[in-house]
C-alpha cells in the first residue's frame, strides 16, 4: 500500500510586516502599519506591536489609525513583494521536499513531508526546525500538518498536527466556525463548531450552502481529491528588499544584504547549485540619482554564505554612496551545477556574452571600470545644465530636442567678461528650479567671440550674479 | 508719475477661473493693473465669465481708491489648430453674443469642458472684437480666416515674453500681419499678476498634469514673464504703435458689467395688471384670511409700510415669484416654509410664504430690507426633503430651461485639499500627504504648525516643507471648478444666455449659470432658494399619522400657539428628535435659558452657534436673563439695536447694525462686512475690516474690549452666520416639532423613523427615548409590518394609516393608545421594492411559511435571510436561528407554476437548531436593525459593572455637585466642536439613560486610544451640576471593551 501523504503547511500571518522589519531591526520599535485599499478606502491591513499598543487595529480606516498615533509610519502593502518572498521561502523549503506549493492568498506554503520523514524527522520536529530557520531569515511562520492540503492550511493557523485521516474530523471539529471563514450564515443558524457541521445530513447541507463551501468541506476531510500545483524553482535567483529606514552608510547595507545572501545560499543548497557571479543593485531616494550596480565575480561556483559575504563586505568598503539607499536587490544568473569548472575572469563571461551590445563596449567597461563608458540622455528641465544626464548603456536615450540651443554644453558654466563678446540674439529668460533648491534667474544671449566662434552666454541675476559662457554652437 | 509713459491695455489675461492655469485671483489682477496705471484690463478666462463679477467689484473699489481702470469682460477660446482667440464685446449685444457662444460650447460638452468648432466663430459675433494669439507665427491661413470673418474687428497679438528668439518672432509676426492685412497689437498673454506667482503657476500646472513639479519639465513656463509688467518695461519691449493700438481697441469695447440689466419674469403678473397692484390684491386677500375679524391698526400700518418699501425698491415681482412657487407647493400638498431677510414680513405672512405671525414677535421689516443698504431681499424656501424635486421640475416647466438655471457654487481649495494637492505635486509620498493633512487645525497658527509638523516627522525648516507651507497658503481659496448651488434658482424674463453663460452641472438635466450667489447679489440678480428640509417631511408624516389614527384633520395651522406643556417639556431639555434644539449643546442650554415663549426659542436657536460662543455672548445673556446681572447698554444709540436681547448682541443683523451705529459703517460697507463674514472662512481677509471696525468704535467712545468682542463674534458668524430672520422661521419648526413630541409622541417618533437619516440621533436612541415616554414599540414582523413604521392600537389593527385606504374593519374613534410597529425599512439590506411586495402579498392572505412568503412576495434567498436575521419571521418560522436555517433552504419558484403545490420543508434537521441566547439576539438585533427592543446591552453586564463600582446614569443625576463617581456606557456620540479648543464631548448610554462627559484636551491626548477607539468606556470623574444640567468631568478613562466582547454598537462620531 502506498504510504499516506502528509502535508506540512507554513502560514506567515504577518508577512507584509516581516518584509519591513527584516530589512531594519529598528522598525520593530516604531509604530508601523501596513495599509491596503479596502473598498477603495485606505485601511489598516496589519500593524506591529507598538502600533497595536497605541490602539491601532487591523481593518480600521487608515485615517482613524493616523488619528491615534502621532508619527505613525505607513507603508502600502506590496503584494508582488509578498509573492516573491513566498517563492524564496519555497526555494528554501525545497531541500526538505520535492513537492512545494504556494498559496499566495493565504500567505502560506505547503510541502509534502510524508516521503521525507525518515530524513528530517516527523512533521512536528520538521516544523520546529523550519520555523526556526525562517525566523533567522526574518519571517514569522506558523506550522501545522495534516493528511490533506486544505486541512494542513487550516492546521497551520491553529498549530495543529494531525497524523491520520481518521483523526481529521475529530481534530478539525473542535475548531470554532468563526475562525474558519466558511459561509458566515452558518453561525447565524446557531452553529458554533465545525463538528456540528460535519454531523449535518449532507442533503440538508447541500440545499443551504453554495457548491464552493461544500467542496471545501469535502477537501478538508479528504472525501474529494485536491489538485496541487507544485512549485518549480526558477533557473536564477533574485531578491530585493525595501529599506524601512534610508541608509546613508555603506557598511550599514551589510545587515539587509546578509539576509538576502543567506536566503540565496539556502535556496542554492536546496537545489544543489552554485553561482559564479552576483549582481547587487542599490536604489537611491533621489530620482535623479540612477541606481548603482555592483558586480562580484567568483573564481569558481560557490554557495558558501560566509565566503560570499566576505566579498560583499570588501566591495562595500570601497563604495561611496551618492545618496541614501532605499532599496537593495541581488540577482544571480545562471545557477550552475555546483562542481562546474571555473571560467577565467574576463574570458567568455557568460553574462557578458549573453548581451546583444557590441563586445567592444563591454570589454572596455570590464577593463576600465563600469563608470568609464557611458551614454547621454535628455531630461526635461528649462535649466540647460540639467537638461541632460549620464545614462547606462542599456537605458533608453529619450531626448526632447530643443531648437535654439547649442549641441555642446560646458560641464560647468564659465565666468566671462561680456565686454569681450558681441551680442547676436537675446535675451531669453530662464527662471526655474525653485523646487530643488537651485532656483535661478538668467538672461541668455547668443554671442560671438573674437575668433568668430558662436557661443551661448548668460547673465545670472540669482543665485550668483555675473556673466557666464555655457555652450558652443557648432 | 506715469504721464510720460505710453498708455496700455492688457487684452489677454487669464485669472484663476481658468482653472488650474491662471495663478492669480481676478481681484488681484485688476488691482495690480490699476496700480500700474493700465488704461484697461480685459479678464479673458477660457470659455468662461465666471471670474468677471469679482473683477468688476474690484474695479469699483479701485475707482473709489482713485486708481480707475476700465474692466473689459472677455473670454478666450482654443481653436481647432491650437491657436487661441480672445473675444471682447463692443456693446451689450456683443456681450449677449459672447454669453451665447460660451453657453453653446459648454452645453455641448461634459461638465467642466467645452467644444466649439471653428465655424462656430464664423457667425453671430458681429458685435465682438477678436484678438488672435497664433500658435505658429507664420500661420497666414489662420490670419486670413480671421480677417475674413471679423472684418475691421480682428487683431494679431504680438506677445513678447523673452522667449528663445523674440527678435525673429517679432519679424515673423509682422510678416504675417502684412500678408493678411491684420493690424498688430501688443499683449503679454498674462497668467499671473506678479512675477513671484511663478511658483504657484508651476504648482497648478503640476496638479493639472497630475505629476510632480519636478516631472513637469518643459510643461512649466520657462520664466515668470507672463505677469502684468510695468508700463516702463513694456515701453522698452514693444514698438510704441503696438501699445497705442491696445488702447484704441479698449476704447471700442464700451460694454461694462454695470450696464447689465436684469428683468423679472413677467408671467407672475396676470395680463393687464401691474405688479404692485397684483401684490396689493394678494396681500389684502391674505389679510382677510389671516384676520377674518379685521386687522389691528398697528399691523395694518406695518403692511402699508412694507408695501411702500417694496414698491420703492421695485421688488414686487420677486415676492410674486416666490408666492407662485409656494402656491404650487401648497396645491400639491408639499409642506414648505420661507425664511430669510424678507420672509418674516407681514406681507409674506399674508401671502402664506411663512407662518411666523408678525404679531407674535415684534420685528421690524426694515431690518430685513433696508433702504440704505442696497441689498436685495432674500427669501429661502424650505420644502419637504423628498418632494423638492417636484418643485424644481415645476420651475423648469414654467419658465423653460433657457430662462431658469441654478446658481453656481464655486468649489475652492480648502486647507485640506490644498495640502493634499500641493503635497503630492511637491513629491511628498501618499503616506506623508495623509500625515500632513492631519495637521490641518494648526495652519492658522504658524508656531503651533511648526511644532505639529515636527511631531509628525517633518522638519519645518526643510526647504520642501517651507515651500509647502507657502504654496498651501497661496492655493487656499483658489477656485477649482464650478458646482451647482443647493437650490438657488435664477429666473429671468429673457433668455439667460444673454445675461450670463450657462453650463452643464454634474447631475443630468441640471444647468447652472457661471456665477455664484455673491456674484448674483453684486449684479442685483435675484435668486430664489428652494431648499430641502428633512424636518418638514417628518412633520408632514406626523400629521398624516395622527389624522389617520385618530380620524382627525389636524393641520399646521391648528397647532395652538404658546402651549405651556410644550414649553415645560422644552425647559427640561426633553427634546430628543425635535428640530434644532436636540443637539447636546442645545440640550445643555435649554434648562439654563428656560424658553417660555416663541421669541425665547428664536434666541435659543441662534445662541448655541459659533458666533455668540466665540464672541463670549452666551454667559452674559444668561446672567442677565436670570437677573443676576444688570441689563445695560454700551450706549443709548445701541439700546434700540440690543434691547430685545437684553443688551447682548446675538443675531447677525445686530452685529451689522452695531457696525453701522457704533462704528460708523455706511450701508454698503455693512453689506460688504456681511458678505466678507460669509466668505472669510473660505478665502480669509477680514483683517482690513478689523482695523476699520475697532477704530470706528473707539472713535465713538466704545471701549476696546467691546469692539474686540464684536469682531470675534463676526469671525464666529463666518461660516455659520445665523440671522434673526432665519432663526425665527426655524423657531417655528422647533415649536411645532416640540408640540408634536409632547402631545403625539408615538406619531412623532414614527414619522422621524420614516424620515431617516436625519437629525442628531439614530433610530436606536429615538426608540429608547419614546419607550421611556411610555410608548410601546413593537418589533419588525412580516405578519404586521408595513414598509414604513406605523401606528397600531393592537397587532394588525392599523386603520387607514399610510395607504389612505378605507378599512371597514377599523371602528372610528378608537380608544387604545398608539403603539409603534417598526417597519420593514428598519431591516438593513432589504430594498423598498421587496418591502412593498411583502406588504401587498400579505393583503391577499397571511403567509403560511417561509416558502409561501418567498413565492408570493417574490423574495430571493438573500432578502429572506436578512428578514430572518432581523427576527421578522418569528411568526411563521420561529426563532432567528431556525428562521435562518429554513430561509437558506427555500427555493426560488420558476414563475407561478408550482405556486401552492410545493411540499412543506421536508428536511427539518435531525436534531433541533440551537435557539439564540439573549446575547445572540442582542447582537443580531443591532446588526440587522440597528436597535434592540430587548434588554439594553449594559443590563447584561450590570452585575460585573457593580463589582467595578460603576453607577448607572439615572443615579448620577441626583448627586450633588462635585461628587466623585465612575460611570460607564456605550459611546453614542463623540464630538469635538471647533469652538471648544480641542475638548471632546462624549455621550455614554446605559440601560437607564445618558451621561454627558467632558474630556479636556490634556486627558484625551494622553488616553487617545481609549477615548477615540473604545466603544464601551468607563470614566472616573467629578459631577458638575448647574441646575438641571449635569456633566461628568473626566479624570481618567478606562476601556471596558473586554467586558462587552461582541456587544458592539456604533457611535456617531463628529470629530
Amino acid at each position: 500500500m502506498q504510504k499516506e501523504k502528509l502535508w506540512l503547511a507554513l502560514h506567515c500571518p504577518h508577512l507584509a510586516l516581516d518584509l519591513v522589519s527584516r530589512s531594519d531591526d529598528n522598525s520593530r520599535q516604531i509604530p508601523l502599519v501596513i495599509s491596503d485599499n479596502h473598498k477603495s478606502r485606505p485601511g489598516v491591513f496589519d500593524c506591529n506591536p507598538p502600533a497595536a499598543r497605541a490602539g491601532v487595529q487591523t481593518g480600521m480606516p487608515l485615517n482613524a489609525a493616523l488619528g491615534l498615533q502621532q508619527g505613525l509610519r505607513v507603508l502600502h502593502r506590496d503584494i508582488d513583494a509578498e509573492r516573491h518572498a513566498l517563492e524564496r521561502m519555497a526555494g528554501w523549503c525545497y531541500r526538505y521536499s520535492a513537492s512545494v506549493s504556494l498559496y499566495t492568498q493565504d500567505s502560506s506554503l505547503v510541502l509534502e513531508v510524508g516521503a521525507s520523514e525518515r530524513l528530517f524527522g516527523n512533521a512536528r520536529e520538521l516544523s520546529a526546525r523550519l520555523g526556526g530557520e525562517l525566523l533567522q531569515l526574518g519571517y514569522q511562520a506558523h506550522c501545522g500538518s495534516a493528511p490533506t492540503v486544505s486541512a494542513a492550511l487550516l492546521a497551520a493557523r491553529h498549530g495543529l498536527h494531525i497524523q491520520h485521516r481518521d483523526q481529521l474530523k475529530a481534530q478539525l471539529g473542535k475548531l470554532a466556525l468563526d475562525s474558519i471563514g466558511l459561509d458566515p450564515s452558518l453561525a447565524k443558524m446557531g452553529f458554533r463548531s465545525l463538528a456540528e457541521i460535519f454531523r449535518l445530513p449532507r442533503k440538508s447541507l447541500a440545499r443551504r450552502m453554495g457548491p464552493e463551501a461544500l467542496d471545501y468541506l469535502d477537501r478538508l476531510t479528504g472525501a474529494r481529491p485536491e489538485p496541487v500545483a507544485t512549485w518549480q524553482p526558477p533557473e536564477h535567483f533574485s531578491a530585493a528588499m525595501d529599506l524601512a529606514a534610508e541608509l546613508n552608510n555603506s557598511q550599514a547595507l551589510l545587515f539587509p544584504l546578509r539576509r538576502l545572501v543567506a536566503e540565496m545560499c539556502g535556496s542554492l543548497r536546496a537545489r544543489d547549485r552554485g553561482i559564479q557571479s552576483l549582481q547587487i543593485r542599490l536604489f537611491f531616494d533621489r530620482r535623479d540619482t540612477a541606481p548603482q550596480s555592483l558586480r562580484l565575480n567568483l573564481q569558481q561556483p560557490s554557495r558558501c554564505e560566509s565566503h560570499i559575504l566576505l566579498l560583499v563586505r570588501e566591495r562595500l568598503e570601497r563604495l561611496q554612496l551618492p545618496a541614501p539607499v532605499t532599496r537593495v536587490a541581488i540577482k544571480a544568473r545562471p545557477l550552475l551545477p555546483f562542481d562546474a569548472v571555473p571560467d577565467s575572469l574576463f574570458h567568455d563571461d557568460p553574462e557578458l556574452g549573453a548581451q546583444p551590445v557590441t563586445p567592444l563596449l563591454e570589454r572596455l567597461q570590464a577593463r576600465l571600470g563600469i563608470r568609464a563608458v557611458q551614454g547621454l540622455k535628455g531630461c526635461e528641465d528649462h535649466r540647460p545644465e540639467r537638461s541632460w544626464a549620464v545614462r547606462e548603456l542599456d537605458e533608453p536615450a529619450d531626448c526632447t530636442a530643443m531648437p535654439h540651443r547649442p549641441a555642446w554644453l560646458f560641464t560647468q558654466p564659465q565666468r566671462c567678461r561680456i565686454e569681450d563678446y558681441e551680442l547676436l540674439a537675446g535675451p531669453e529668460r530662464i527662471e526655474a528650479g525653485w523646487w530643488d533648491g537651485h532656483d535661478c534667474r538668467r538672461d541668455y544671449f547668443v554671442v560671438r567671440d573674437r575668433h568668430g566662434s558662436v557661443l551661448w552666454a548668460f547673465c545670472e541675476y540669482k543665485p550668483e550674479p555675473g556673466w557666464y559662457l555655457q555652450g558652443m554652437f557648432s | 508719475m506715469y504721464s510720460d509713459l505710453p498708455g496700455y491695455a492688457e487684452l489677454a489675461c487669464a485669472s484663476n477661473f481658468t482653472f488650474l492655469t491662471g495663478a492669480s485671483h481676478p481681484q488681484e489682477l485688476v488691482a495690480r493693473a490699476a496700480e500700474l496705471g493700465y488704461t484697461a484690463l480685459a479678464i479673458t478666462d477660457e470659455c468662461s465669465l465666471a471670474g468677471i463679477v469679482r473683477a468688476h467689484e474690484e474695479a469699483q473699489r479701485c475707482a473709489e481708491r482713485g486708481q480707475p481702470i476700465e474692466l473689459i469682460p472677455g473670454s478666450l477660446f482654443r481653436l481647432q489648430n491650437g491657436s487661441r482667440l480672445v473675444l471682447l464685446p463692443e456693446d451689450q449685444a456683443g456681450y449677449a453674443q459672447l454669453c451665447t457662444l460660451i453657453t453653446r460650447g459648454r452645453r455641448n460638452a461634459a461638465k467642466g469642458e467645452y467644444r466649439l468648432a471653428n465655424r462656430d466663430f464664423e457667425h453671430g459675433l458681429d458685435h465682438c472684437l477678436a484678438v488672435w494669439l497664433p500658435e505658429e507665427e507664420s500661420d497666414v491661413l489662420g490670419a486670413h480666416w480671421l480677417a475674413a470673418h471679423f472684418p475691421g474687428r480682428a487683431w494679431l497679438a504680438m506677445t513678447l515674453t523673452l522667449g528663445p528668439d523674440d527678435r525673429a518672432r517679432q519679424a515673423r509676426l509682422a510678416e504675417t500681419a502684412r500678408n493678411s492685412g491684420l493690424p498688430l497689437c501688443a499683449s503679454s498673454d498674462v497668467q499671473m499678476h506678479t512675477r513671484p506667482r511663478r511658483m504657484l503657476h508651476d504648482l497648478l500646472a503640476a496638479i493639472r498634469h497630475r505629476c510632480t513639479i519636478q516631472e513637469l519639465g518643459y510643461r512649466a513656463l520657462p520664466s515668470g514673464e507672463r505677469h502684468l509688467r510695468s508700463r516702463a518695461r513694456l515701453a522698452q519691449l514693444y514698438p510704441g504703435e503696438l501699445l497705442a493700438e491696445t488702447c484704441r481697441i479698449a476704447e471700442r469695447c464700451r460694454f461694462r458689467m454695470q450696464q447689465l440689466r436684469y428683468r423679472y419674469p413677467r408671467e407672475v403678473v396676470p395680463k393687464g395688471m401691474d405688479a404692485s397692484r397684483y401684490l396689493r390684491e394678494l396681500t389684502e386677500a391674505g389679510i382677510r384670511q389671516r384676520w377674518p375679524d379685521g386687522i389691528g391698526a398697528e399691523l395694518r400700518s406695518q403692511v402699508e409700510r412694507e408695501l411702500e418699501l417694496i414698491g420703492e425698491l421695485g421688488y414686487e415681482s420677486y415676492f410674486l415669484t416666490v408666492f407662485d412657487i409656494v402656491q404650487f407647493a401648497r396645491g400639491e400638498g408639499i409642506l414648505c416654509q420661507g425664511r430669510g431677510s424678507a420672509a418674516n414680513s407681514a406681507v409674506c405672512y399674508c401671502l402664506g410664504i411663512t407662518e411666523v405671525d408678525p404679531a407674535r414677535m415684534n420685528m421690524l421689516f426694515e431690518r430685513f430690507i433696508s433702504r440704505e443698504r442696497d441689498e436685495p431681499p432674500d427669501i429661502d424656501v424650505d420644502f419637504e426633503h423628498q418632494r423638492r424635486e417636484e418643485v424644481i421640475q415645476y420651475i423648469y416647466r414654467k419658465y423653460g430651461r433657457d430662462r431658469a438655471a441654478l446658481a453656481a457654487t464655486v468649489i475652492t481649495y480648502r486647507l485640506r485639499s490644498a495640502i493634499r494637492d500641493a503635497g503630492k505635486a511637491l513629491g511628498f509620498s501618499l503616506g506623508q500627504v495623509d500625515q500632513l493633512a492631519r495637521t490641518v487645525s494648526w495652519w492658522d497658527e504658524p508656531q503651533a504648525l511648526s511644532e505639529r509638523l515636527g511631531e509628525s516627522g517633518f522638519d519645518p525648516d526643510n526647504l520642501k516643507v517651507r515651500q509647502l507651507v507657502h504654496l498651501v497658503q497661496c492655493l487656499r481659496g483658489f477656485p477649482r471648478h464650478l458646482s451647482q448651488h443647493v437650490g438657488g434658482f435664477v429666473i429671468s424674463e429673457h433668455a439667460l444666455a444673454s445675461l450670463a453663460p450657462v453650463e452643464n452641472a454634474a447631475m443630468p438635466d441640471r444647468t447652472i449659470i457661471q456665477w455664484d450667489k455673491d456674484d448674483l447679489e453684486t449684479l442685483g440678480l435675484l435668486k430664489v432658494d428652494c431648499l430641502a428640509l428633512g424636518m418638514l417631511s417628518a412633520i408632514h408624516r406626523c400629521l398624516d399619522l395622527v389624522n389617520a389614527f385618530h380620524g382627525e384633520t389636524l393641520t399646521l395651522a391648528d397647532i395652538p400657539p404658546e402651549d405651556p406643556e410644550t414649553y415645560a417639556m422644552i425647559q427640561q431639555a426633553d427634546t430628543i428628535g425635535v428640530f434644532q434644539v436636540e443637539s447636546r449643546a442645545q440640550m445643555a442650554m435649554l434648562p439654563r435659558l428656560r424658553p417660555a415663549c416663541f421669541y425665547d426659542l428664536v434666541i435659543e436657536v441662534a445662541i448655541v452657534r459659533p458666533g455668540p460662543i466665540q464672541g463670549n455672548m452666551v454667559h452674559p445673556y444668561l446672567q442677565r436673563r436670570r437677573g443676576l446681572e444688570q441689563v445695560s447698554y454700551p450706549s443709548e444709540d445701541l439700546r434700540m439695536v440690543l434691547e430685545r436681547t437684553l443688551g447682548v448682541p446675538i443675531f447677525q443683523e445686530q452685529v451689522m447694525q452695531i457696525a453701522m451705529v457704533a462704528a460708523g459703517f455706511s450701508g454698503s460697507e455693512a453689506d460688504i462686512l456681511r458678505r466678507s463674514m460669509a466668505a472669510w472662512a473660505r478665502r480669509g481677509g477680514l483683517e482690513h475690516m478689523h482695523q476699520r471696525l475697532v477704530s470706528g468704535m473707539l472713535e465713538r467712545g466704545y471701549d476696546l474690549d467691546f469692539a474686540e468682542q464684536i469682531f470675534n463674534q463676526i469671525k464666529g458668524f463666518g461660516e455659520y452666520g445665523f440671522p434673526e430672520s432665519h432663526a425665527a422661521s426655524f423657531a417655528l419648526l422647533v415649536y411645532v416639532s416640540c408640540w408634536m413630541k409632547r402631545h403625539h409622541p408615538a406619531a412623532f417618533t414614527c414619522a422621524l423613523l420614516n424620515s431617516q437619516p436625519m437629525g442628531f440621533y439614530q433610530p436606536s436612541q429615538l426608540v429608547q427615548d419614546v419607550r421611556r415616554h411610555g410608548v410601546k414599540v413593537l418589533p419588525v414582523d412580516v405578519r404586521y409590518s408595513h414598509w414604513d413604521c406605523i401606528l397600531e392600537s393592537e397587532p394588525g389593527v392599523t386603520g387607514r394609516v399610510m395607504t389612505g385606504e378605507k378599512n371597514a374593519a377599523t371602528p372610528p374613534g378608537r380608544t387604545g393608545p398608539a403603539q409603534i410597529r417598526l417597519g420593514l425599512r428598519m431591516v438593513k439590506g432589504l430594498g423598498e421594492a421587496a418591502g412593498l411586495r411583502v406588504e401587498s402579498a400579505r393583503k391577499e392572505a397571511p403567509f403560511r411559511n417561509n416558502q409561501d412568503l418567498c413565492d408570493r412576495a417574490a423574495l430571493n434567498k438573500r432578502e429572506l435571510a436578512v428578514l430572518a436575521e432581523a427576527a421578522a419571521l418569528r411568526g411563521i418560522a420561529g426563532h432567528r436561528h431556525r428562521a435562518r436555517w429554513e430561509a437558506a433552504a427555500v427555493e426560488k419558484a420558476p414563475a407561478d407554476l408550482l405556486k401552492g403545490i410545493r411540499p412543506m420543508d421536508a428536511d427539518r434537521p435531525a436534531h433541533p437548531v440551537r435557539p439564540p441566547s439573549a446575547v445572540d439576539d442582542l447582537k443580531a438585533d443591532y446588526a440587522a436593525t440597528g436597535l434592540t427592543l430587548g434588554k439594553h446591552p449594559l443590563a447584561f453586564i450590570r452585575s460585573e459593572l457593580r463589582k467595578r463600582r460603576v453607577r448607572p446614569a439615572s443615579e448620577l443625576l441626583g448627586l450633588p455637585h462635585g461628587t466623585h463617581v465612575r460611570a460607564c456606557g456605550l459611546v453614542t456620540m463623540r464630538q469635538r466642536p471647533m469652538t471648544a479648543n480641542g475638548t471632546i464631548f462624549l455621550t455614554l448610554e446605559d440601560e437607564t439613560g445618558y451621561v454627558n462627559a467632558v474630556i479636556w484636551p490634556r486627558l484625551w491626548e494622553r488616553q487617545r486610544a481609549t477615548v477615540l477607539g473604545a466603544s464601551l468606556i468607563a470614566i472616573d470623574g467629578v459631577m458638575e451640576t448647574d441646575g438641571e444640567v449635569h456633566h461628568l468631568i473626566a479624570g481618567r478613562v478606562h476601556d471596558f471593551d473586554e467586558l462587552a466582547k461582541g456587544l458592539k454598537t456604533r457611535s456617531r462620531d463628529f470629530c
